[in-house]
């Protein structure tokens, strides 16, 4: 890699799953900026989320540390070590420009060290921003949903995800109303910014490491078609009305297979805008002349369970703890100033490993510890970090970095994925994440509300009985359990999965 | 990266090391597995450390002489001396405060 990477733009598109990308393998979706990205970088066929969902995925990322043996959705601890932190009095600014609701609170911390912090309101679990706004009375919550996922035959609510999924949808209608054109929407707003910080803001003789967090294509389903009354291109067909949000439950006798298609179709197409508005910023790094001395990191947190089989296991939006394929596999994508295009790389990788490949290419990964700095101005160096820097892959150097990847809900659920198989493990049978959580921060009743993994309504901590084994070159997306045909298969995976785990506590 | 070493071969070994960490181990103990890589990591924070190790069960005698009953066991070396001793799991922060503390 003789060229010198001077910056880095990592950006972390919420809820983008891997399989609606044309670049992995998708026919349908049109992602033509994701797919020219990939196909003149770094394309990486098998990257996972260890810990689940959108909050300790980013402790994670930030981190290069695993959370699945630590904790889970909970703020982020002064133990913790962040990119940000590390950068902090160092020659490299940093920002963040987001609207990630769930890392918006400065209080959460996952805001902390940035040197500029941009965070752009309104977005799904932000209830609160916009509350006190009046609704225009032609604009009905039920009107964008069906109504037989709200309402019995008797014309009642069904029940408290009901009403939580009407009150969702106001909420984020309050905002929609106001907004005139697509460059209004989430994402466009959030790459502006990010552009804006890029050409106006930063302080231009300096290097960078700007952290894009959108939200989108995470739900609420709203792309284009739906403000300009066309069909959904993925669904022409469609007579109902717009799904723009639907309960978390399981799917069946609440949600028909058609409304999990058309959600999906919807899904799909927001994943088109966010395709175009990110395929602007990158061609405004090129404009700006950046392009040969920036790496740009494309990933997400997770995918989204929408509907039965493969789809999602027979649930709508994470309402359970369930680390399938569809949820776990995430894409992940980068252009290397100085590596050729082209290559799609096998080797399993996860979110810890993206800090220590953005420390390597600013020239930080091998400053370990903490220095005590001239005048009590100390900064930290990535000792703690468990991920492995992935340049050495990318440079052919090492043909992977670990033999297996693991996945999974903090106190509820592990999963190991190899080449040949996953299995997954539910540890929460008899108690709640909040019990596993009071057990280890013994009079802290941290985040009463928030150490759990979600925050709705309809979600539960249900967890099957038995533990399952698929055969992942067969069953990728794991529908035909086979643990009682291989129990002395089954036996050895969660073995090494246990010992893992247990070495990651100690690492 | 780890120098195995015998009842045959460790005193003399010792003395010749300037700064080093052992580990006594058991062959079956997934403790000892998970300390040597903590071990490694912690080398790569201090490169100029030689790391060593020592089967408990086949050389008894060092072992002893070390005190070294649990599994897994450190012992830090400095100028060709034992200078301090610690059983059981220790993270890499905990690891380099240990040798640091071992003066």
């Amino acid at each position: 890699m003789a060229q010198k990477i001077k910056n880095v733009v990592f950006i972390m598109l919420d809820t983008l799953q891997f399989n609606y990308l044309g670049c992995y393998g998708n026919k349908t979706v049109k992602t033509p900026n994701f797919d020219r990205f990939a196909r003149n970088g770094v394309l990486f066929e098998n990257a996972y989320s260890e810990g689940l969902p959108t909050v300790p995925v980013r402790r994670a990322t930030m981190t290069g540390r695993y959370t699945l043996p630590f904790a889970g959705w909970q703020a982020l601890s002064s133990e913790d070590t962040t990119l940000s932190d590390i950068l902090w009095g160092r020659d490299v600014q940093t920002a963040l420009v987001y609207d990630t609701p769930p890392m918006r609170l400065p209080k959460y911390g996952y805001s902390r060290g940035f040197d500029y912090v941009k965070f752009c309101p309104g977005h799904e679990l932000d209830h609160t921003t916009f509350a006190g706004r009046e609704l225009d009375p032609s604009m009905k919550p039920i009107d964008y949903t069906s109504y037989s996922m709200a309402y019995n035959e008797k014309g009642e609510l069904i029940d408290d995800s009901s009403t939580a999924l009407l009150e969702e949808i106001e909420c984020f209608l309050k905002i929609r109303q106001e907004w005139r054109s697509e460059e209004d929407n989430f994402v466009s707003v959030v790459a502006r910014e990010a552009d804006r910080w890029l050409r106006d803001i930063r302080d231009k003789k300096r290097p960078f490491m700007l952290w894009v967090d959108s939200f989108d294509p995470h739900e609420p389903w709203d792309p284009p078609s739906i403000w300009k009354k066309e069909p959904c291109p993925y669904d022409p067909e469609w007579k109902g009305n717009p799904i723009l949000l639907a309960p978390w439950t399981p799917v069946e006798g609440r949600i028909t297979d058609e409304e999990c298609a058309h959600i999906r179709a919807l899904y799909a197409e927001n994943i088109e805008l966010v395709d175009k508005k990110i395929g602007k910023l990158l061609d405004s790094i090129r404009d700006q002349g950046l392009w040969d001395e920036t790496m740009i990191i494309i990933t997400s947190d997770h995918g989204q369970p929408m509907g039965k089989g493969e789809h999602g296991h027979g649930i709508m939006r994470k309402c359970r703890p369930w680390p399938y394929e569809e949820l776990v596999h995430v894409p992940l994508m980068m252009h290397i100033p100085g590596v050729e295009g082209g290559k799609r790389i096998k080797g399993f990788v996860q979110n810890v490993d993206i800090a220590p490949t953005i420390l390597e290419a600013l020239g930080y990964l091998d400053d370990l510890g903490a220095q005590g700095g001239a005048f009590g101005f100390p900064v930290f160096g990535a000792m703690d970090m468990q991920g492995h820097s992935l340049l050495p892959m990318v440079r052919g150097e090492v043909e992977k970095v670990r033999d297996f990847a693991i996945a999974g809900y903090f106190g509820m659920s592990w999963s190991i994925i190899t080449e040949d198989y996953t299995y997954i493990h539910w540890l929460l049978k008899n108690s709640t994440q909040n019990d596993v959580v009071k057990a280890r921060h013994a009079g802290h009743d941290i985040m009463e509300d928030e150490a759990i993994w979600t925050c709705t309504v309809g979600a539960r901590q249900d967890v099957p009985d038995e533990d399952e084994l698929y055969d992942r070159r067969k069953d990728q997306f794991q529908l035909n359990n086979i643990i009682k045909e291989q129990p002395e298969k089954a036996g050895e995976l969660l073995k090494q999965l246990k010992l893992y785990i247990g070495e990651l506590k100690t690492l | 990266m780890f120098e195995e070493l015998s009842d045959a071969t460790f005193d003399g070994r010792i003395a010749e090391v300037k700064a080093g960490a052992c580990i006594f181990y058991k062959q079956l103990c997934p403790h000892c597995k998970n300390m040597e890589k903590v071990l490694e990591k912690f080398s790569r924070l201090q490169p100029e450390v030689t790391l060593l190790s020592v089967d408990i069960e086949q050389n008894p005698v060092s072992a002893g002489v070390c005190g070294a009953e649990r599994a897994p066991t450190i012992i830090v070396i400095r100028d060709g001396k034992v200078a301090g001793r610690k059983a059981g799991l220790m993270n890499p922060r905990e690891m380099a405060q240990f040798f640091d503390s071992c003066r």
